[in-house]
């Protein structure tokens, strides 16, 4: 891994289309604002492993438990009121 | 209409429309390179449907219009986010939002993973598993059915 120091203000280029900019530093944290290609996605770590967890969760799901809260479902919409 | 097969652990051998295959344009995080699935209905009636992986047999969520279940749900996708999906305002009737559920064991205690619902471009097929950045939604939104 490559450990940059930046004071505010400063950029990192990563490649030719990715840039880093120090917005702001302020107590224990840093706002950083990200130039990338619309393609690359860009998440906080702690956030997009939450997310793989559920979805290895959720990818779990038999077809018979489906069935079981489709009816619920069904019967929750149903009762709504117009 | 160009058709295949293939075989999926739930529902057996399944015919679908190649033309009608989904792409994701980037990885469902925990799913590296499995990107095309295909949507089958659960039932007739019923408000689920599945999101099958054509590449893996075991590979499907459960999804659901999460309007359905959350009247006020605003998810709020950013320009560049709709863009790697060539979402613009043309887009407008062919834009599908979908929510994973997730069933525990027990059935009661089941999510919906409000904060990164499945967005699909269905004119081009795409889609793609957005993070929304907003706090107010969760990755395990409970569904109070007892209303």
């Amino acid at each position: 891994m490559l450990v940059l120091t930046r004071k505010q203000n400063e950029v990192i280029n990563i490649g030719q289309d990715i840039e880093i900019v120090i917005f702001d530093i302020k107590d224990d944290h840093v706002k950083i604002g990200i130039k990338a290609p619309k393609d690359v996605t860009i998440f906080r770590q702690e956030v997009y492993k939450a997310i793989l967890k559920e979805n290895e969760l959720a990818s779990q799901i038999s077809k018979e438990a489906a069935q079981a809260i489709s009816d619920v479902i069904s019967q929750k919409i149903a009762k709504k009121p117009l | 209409m160009d058709k295949a097969k293939i075989g999926t652990t739930r529902f057996g051998l399944v015919e679908f429309d190649v033309n009608k295959v989904i792409n994701f344009v980037d990885d469902i995080p925990g799913f590296y390179d499995l990107r095309r699935f295909i949507m089958i209905p659960h039932g007739d009636n019923s408000p689920l449907s599945w999101l099958q992986s054509i590449d893996q047999p075991e590979l499907a969520f459960a999804v659901i219009d999460p309007w359905l279940l959350f009247e006020d749900y605003k998810p709020d996708l950013s320009e560049s986010e709709l863009a790697s999906l060539e979402i613009d305002e043309t887009t407008n009737g062919e834009l599908i939002v979908l929510t994973v559920l997730t069933i525990p064991e027990n059935p009661q205690d089941m999510t919906a993973n409000l904060k990164a619902p499945i967005i699909i471009n269905a004119k081009q097929n795409k889609a793609k598993q957005i993070v929304l950045s907003t706090d107010e939604y969760l990755i395990k939104q409970p569904i109070s059915y007892n209303k």
